[in-house]
């Protein structure tokens, strides 16, 4: 915690210095905490509505939000409260022991554990900084004999744009924070130097399914875009959105309905030439191709609970292969990415129906960082408490040294 | 003071530059690999969407939610919380035009009506000709209902056309139906066949 350890004897006014003591400050860090306390309990509660991963890009993912309270009958009267997001408070915390426990506490031979025990502290809020933007977590699903160099995200989705010819190597690809906060009416137009068009999307819906019929902004090759409620579990939710497809001179190419959940890319043609576009999960490639060979999965006796979930894969890189088996509770470590045996289907599956196996795949560079830091606090703290037994022993020591009778009196008397 | 202010100006100018303006250059490009097999191109949305080509073609209130339709019912939908409305395609006469409007009201706990009863049912547009109106106020207690839902009502029309029996409900709790009411018989109206 922060530690007004070294006081200034006079308050400067020059700017730095009160920006240090400001971010040092205890007053601080009990403001961060207790607004952590309450979005943290806001974002429990919110979980029943808005799901685990809503209530994380709600609560804790922003720099501000603003919570709504809602009372009367069918929450009539609406009051808002702006607060902090969790990115924020766990920056500031980030500064304020970085300023306050390292930077400005008083360093000497006699707190080394608290030190240690600080920093740690500040490593474990960097780990999450780090796989909070540099994370990438998703999944593969391989029926038996399947081969995949890449694995796609349960959360992000992207507009990939392709020519539909021979020979052609690469895509370009619109990320969503390009696209998601396109409300319908709203559009942004999308150009690159190889394409002989522009692109516009717009209307964006976080879950939504194609219908027949029209509806304004939403609609084009006589389907629209029905909106949804959204799913709690965000990997159910199918996001949707309107394309416009016009010429360098602004003319009009054609309309299309890009789905998360469509079967088939839209086609556009161009300057004599194929493209399709489509809604699709972010996918990344992994440095090595993963095949299923062989996937087994046993039951406990006359129920439907996992005893055994076992995935035998080749795993192949640069020619050369290695049989790997993957089961429940042995992950597969490798080049950095993790993947887990997470499920099976389809789910409905008869006997003797070909099973597929689905590996959630992590890629995290701070993976083991929480447990680094986990072990550095408590060296840190094994070191404090260690240098604490010793200078009590000592003190001890001394004052039975200065009065024996005293020192005498205080010990326990022998049966 | 001033460092809030330097604090306060620092986020505007963050927000403003996270806005990445009207149009915005493709920056993004990503290796396919050289045995990426070439895309399907063409689709029909129908095929992309997963829907087939529905033989009506028709209008229904931007509130209602499009359901999954079955092998019978071929347009289907959630009205309100717990009202739906659908319509019904049954090859041949279907059990004809009476039994089927007496198995309606059979299904609100409802007596049925007699020959010369049917006759005296209200017509409304349907499919661009006329079918027979029904309005049932009861308990209702339809196929694989496990307890009669008192307070609902049941609009219906039915009709034959050309040996295949078509019919459109509304079913679902009174107010929820009251308010619906004109939407469903403009819905009814709004439905053709997709060859005319």
């Amino acid at each position: 915690m922060a530690q007004a350890a070294n006081k200034p004897s006079q308050r400067s006014n020059s700017i730095p210095p009160r920006i240090f003591a400001f971010f040092s400050s205890f007053a601080l860090v009990v403001w961060v905490l207790i607004f952590l306390l309450l979005i943290t309990l806001l974002g429990t509660l919110a979980q029943v509505e808005l799901g685990l991963h809503g209530a994380i890009e709600k609560y804790f993912d922003p720099l501000f939000l603003i919570h709504w309270f809602e009372f009367g009958k069918n929450d009539s009267i609406r009051i808002p409260l702006p607060l902090p997001g969790g990115y924020l408070l766990m920056a500031l915390l980030c500064t304020n022991m970085l300023c306050g426990a390292i930077i400005k506490a008083r360093k000497s031979w006699k707190q080394p554990g608290m030190l240690v025990a600080h920093f740690s502290i500040v490593f474990l809020i960097l780990a999450g900084f780090v796989s909070f933007h540099w994370k990438k977590e998703g999944n593969i699903a391989l029926y038996e004999g399947d081969t995949s160099g890449e694995f796609q995200s349960y959360h992000d989705w992207v507009v990939e744009i392709r020519e539909a010819a021979p020979g052609v190597t690469s895509a370009l690809v619109v990320d969503q924070s390009l696209f998601n906060t396109l409300a319908p009416g709203t559009i942004r137009t999308f150009q690159h130097a190889t394409l002989p068009f522009s692109l516009e999307l717009g209307s964006f819906l976080k879950n939504a399914k194609p219908a027949r019929g029209e509806r304004e902004n939403l609609s084009a090759e006589g389907f629209f875009l029905q909106k949804l409620s959204l799913n709690p579990e965000n990997e159910r939710n199918l996001p949707g959105l309107v394309a416009t497809v016009k010429d360098p001179s602004g003319k009009f190419l054609g309309s299309g309905l890009l789905w998360g959940g469509a079967s088939y890319p839209w086609t556009v043609e161009a300057d004599g030439r194929s493209f399709v576009i489509k809604l699709k999960h972010r996918s990344w490639k992994i440095p090595f191709s993963l095949t299923l060979d062989k996937f087994t999965r046993e039951l406990h006796p006359g129920t439907k609970k996992a005893k055994v979930f076992l995935s035998d894969v080749t795993k192949t890189k640069n020619g050369h292969q290695e049989q790997i088996a993957i089961t429940m509770n042995e992950p597969l470590r490798q080049d950095g990415f993790t993947f887990f045996q997470a499920s099976w289907g389809p789910q409905d599956a008869r006997p003797g129906d070909p099973l597929y196996s689905v590996f959630a795949v992590v890629d995290n560079p701070s993976d083991m960082w929480p447990l680094y830091s986990c072990i550095m606090v408590g060296v840190g703290l094994l070191i404090h408490f260690f240098q604490k037994l010793i200078g009590h022993l000592a003190r001890s020591a001394r004052r039975r040294g200065k009065n024996p009778a005293t020192a005498a009196a205080t010990l326990p008397s022998s049966p | 003071m001033q460092a809030h202010r330097i604090l306060l100006a620092a986020s505007v100018l963050l927000c403003c530059a996270c806005d990445p303006g009207p149009t915005v250059e493709i920056t993004e490009v990503k290796d396919l690999g050289p045995s990426t097999p070439l895309p399907k191109t063409g689709a029909s949305p129908e095929s992309r969407f997963g829907i087939r080509q529905h033989p009506f073609h028709w209008t229904a209130p931007e509130s209602w939610i499009a359901q999954k339709t079955s092998q019978f019912r071929l347009i289907n939908y959630q009205v309100a919380e717990n009202t739906e409305c659908y319509l019904t395609v049954l090859p041949g006469d279907g059990g004809g035009i009476t039994p089927n409007i007496n198995r309606w009201r059979g299904q609100m706990g409802l007596g049925p009506l007699s020959e010369g009863g049917i006759s005296e049912l209200e017509l409304k547009p349907l499919l661009g000709s006329e079918a027979y109106a029904i309005s049932c106020d009861g308990s209702f207690g339809g196929m694989g209902a496990q307890k009669q839902r008192e307070g609902y009502r049941m609009l219906g029309l039915i009709q034959n056309f050309s040996g295949i029996m078509i019919s459109v409900k509304m079913v679902g709790p009174l107010e929820e139906v009251k308010a619906s009411t004109e939407d469903f018989f403009a819905f009814c109206e709004s439905i053709r066949f997709r060859q005319q």
